[in-house]
């Protein structure tokens, strides 16, 4: 690219007002242009020049003008006015009322089934009229109910198994080293191999490899099918679940009302058949990531660190790839126009996700360098922000710098 | 990391600053909510400087600038009860303002369009300030109104709304019915006329 092309795109630079990519095209040549980094630097001259020239003195106006105003506000009584420009924009804003729900019923239909299936399995059964059948292993949750039981009583016993080996190592006994390599192959499989599995497979029923344990069996669920749907809050995720374990180990009932739940909960508490861990949204990953975790005895931070970031990338060629698409087409196609609303609301929440994943991340993150790339990211943002938005990266900015301190 | 300490040290007087104000504007719109005329006088001596300066970019006269300024206060005054008081006064005032304004704009670009005015090139429009130049008190401030007045009017409105009122280039280009590459292109030439006419200002 010529240097023409970088002199027309400064202008932009400076506000920050270029798709990410060209951002950075520009930036990298920037260093390498003296010229270039003058212009910016007018440009950045010209601001301050502005702000400064702009300032209207004080005057006597000032007050007539305000007095007149007063004057001019006549009766105290309010009303509600019109402030909209002109009526055609009222139109505007009412096809694109109608389109949005256009959109949102093409959605629902579209994804019909997704959205139907977590509201079946919050009835009780006595609402579902048949008992729920995994479609992966062809049982019924009573059966995958137990296999969850025998699930945690396997891992107690090789974790116990590799303890004690480990132990006799020490003594220099070497004698279960066959059934010592399992139990650590079959660790391994629980910390490592099976939280993975969570959060790539889509299926809320995954399968786990055979175990080269002495049980003969074929097939069994990956890890505790534990129902987390609808659940908002991390601490209630974790002791649901605790809660849910002691229920399925047979240590007394837990009344439902001593923790939050969502609504359809509340009415009919889940039996502990229809246990299920369910991952719907990329989002709902870190909510769950405690609840895995600790079923795991994995580290917390860990695990949502890793989440965070993967989420921070797809927020992040999401975000570029609406962007460029938008400065491109200059905004939307015509016939699309009453749907930018639509459009632009969505933007905003990539943002706001992006804001609170990247805070997030730095919060939550041990490594100095991390927190200084999250401090840089959010400090400067490269998208246009509300001005609320802006509110809240300083916010967090500060307590990040705070933590760097 | 000096860099790191300077900014905090900014954020932190900043967000201070508008702490207090914050606090001042939203007890005023809330006893200018319950009828007290006098809380919204204040409000208009708090707003009003600020608001003259962008409309009056926006329009370029000052007439039509003191009319609209009035009406928005009224308008504005008239509709308080719809104010949220935990949110900042100005955007909603200027957003009433913006309205008003518009039409006057669309006006003005149509006369320029009869007068044959090109993308390209400025045109030596009056430069006199009029009654303006009773609120500004150094030359140079002057200057840069002559400079802010000679431009047309679709450069002029991009260049306010993007300078005095902060707005990204999306927010602009909906609000004038634009591209945001046009919006671009348009504040691009208008920094290098300014650039070329107050170079020694700088």
């Amino acid at each position: 690219m010529d240097h023409s092309y970088f002199i027309d795109r400064l202008s932009a630079y400076h506000d920050r007002d270029l798709p990410p990519y060209e951002l950075e095209v520009v930036r990298e040549h920037l260093e390498s242009c003296e010229e270039c980094r003058k212009q910016l630097e007018k440009y950045q001259q010209l601001d301050e020049m502005i702000e400064k020239k702009s300032r209207l003195d004080e005057s006597d106006y000032w007050e007539k003008s305000a007095s007149k105003i007063e004057q001019a506000l006549g009766s105290t009584a309010t009303e509600v006015v019109d402030i909209k420009p002109t009526k055609s924009f009222g139109m505007v804003w009412k096809l694109a009322a109608v389109a949005a729900s256009i959109a949102a019923l093409t959605f629902i239909s579209l994804h019909r089934s997704d959205i139907e299936e977590p509201v079946l399995e919050h009835m009780s059964p006595a609402m579902v009229a048949p008992v729920p059948v995994d479609e992966i292993t062809g049982r019924t949750d009573d059966t995958l109910n137990q296999l969850f039981d025998e699930f945690d009583t396997k891992k107690e016993a090789s974790k116990e198994l590799r303890d004690d080996s480990n132990l006799k190592d020490a003594f220099g006994e070497d004698e279960d080293a066959e059934k010592r390599s399992l139990a650590e192959a079959e660790l391994e499989f629980f910390e490592v191999i099976a939280p993975k599995k969570i959060v790539s497979e889509k299926s809320h029923r995954a399968q786990a490899p055979s175990f080269a344990a002495p049980e003969p069996t074929d097939t069994k669920p990956a890890e505790p099918q534990v129902k987390l749907e609808g659940i908002a809050v991390d601490g209630d995720a974790v002791r649901y679940l605790k809660e849910e374990k002691a229920k399925s180990a047979g240590l007394g009932e837990v009344s439902s009302e001593q923790f939050s739940l969502s609504a359809p909960q509340k009415v009919a508490p889940p039996p502990k058949a229809a246990q299920s861990l369910k991952v719907t949204a990329q989002k709902d990953f870190v909510k769950l990531a405690p609840a895995i975790a600790d079923s795991l005895f994995l580290d917390e931070s860990f695990l949502k660190l890793r989440l965070l970031r993967d989420q921070r990338d797809s927020l992040r060629s999401a975000i570029a790839d609406y962007g460029t698409r938008r400065y491109r087409e200059g905004v939307v196609p015509d016939s699309v126009e009453v749907l930018k609303p639509l459009a632009d609301s969505s933007y905003n929440v990539m943002l706001d996700s992006m804001i609170s994943t990247v805070y997030q991340i730095g919060l939550l993150s041990n490594d100095t360098l991390e927190i200084n790339r999250s401090i840089k990211f959010l400090r400067n943002f490269p998208w246009n922000t509300t001005g609320e938005q802006r509110d809240r990266i300083n916010d967090h900015l500060e307590k990040l710098r705070l933590k760097l301190d | 990391m000096i860099n790191i300490g300077n900014n905090r040290e900014e954020t932190a007087s900043v967000t201070v600053e508008n702490k207090e104000t914050r606090q001042q504007e939203r007890r005023l719109v809330e006893a200018s909510q319950n009828g007290d005329k006098k809380a919204f006088g204040l409000l208009i001596r708090m707003h009003q400087k600020r608001l003259f300066r962008f409309i009056y970019g926006l329009l370029g006269s000052f007439d039509m600038t003191e009319d609209v300024v009035q009406d928005a206060f009224v308008r504005a005054y008239k509709a308080i009860d719809r104010v949220n008081p935990e949110y900042a006064f100005y955007p909603w005032l200027s957003t009433i303002a913006r309205n008003l304004a518009y039409n006057q704009i669309r006006k003005e670009e149509k006369k320029d369009s009869l007068d044959g005015m090109q993308e390209t090139g400025f045109d030596p429009r009056s430069t006199e300030l009029g009654p303006l130049e009773s609120l500004l008190n150094d030359e140079s401030k002057k200057r840069f109104y002559e400079a802010v007045q000679s431009m047309p009017v679709k450069y002029r409105t991009v260049f306010a709304l993007r300078h005095f009122e902060d707005m990204d280039y999306a927010a602009i280009g909906s609000y004038l019915k634009i591209p945001p590459g046009t919006v671009d292109s348009r504040l691009y030439r208008a920094r290098k006329f300014l650039l070329e006419q107050l170079k020694d200002l700088l």
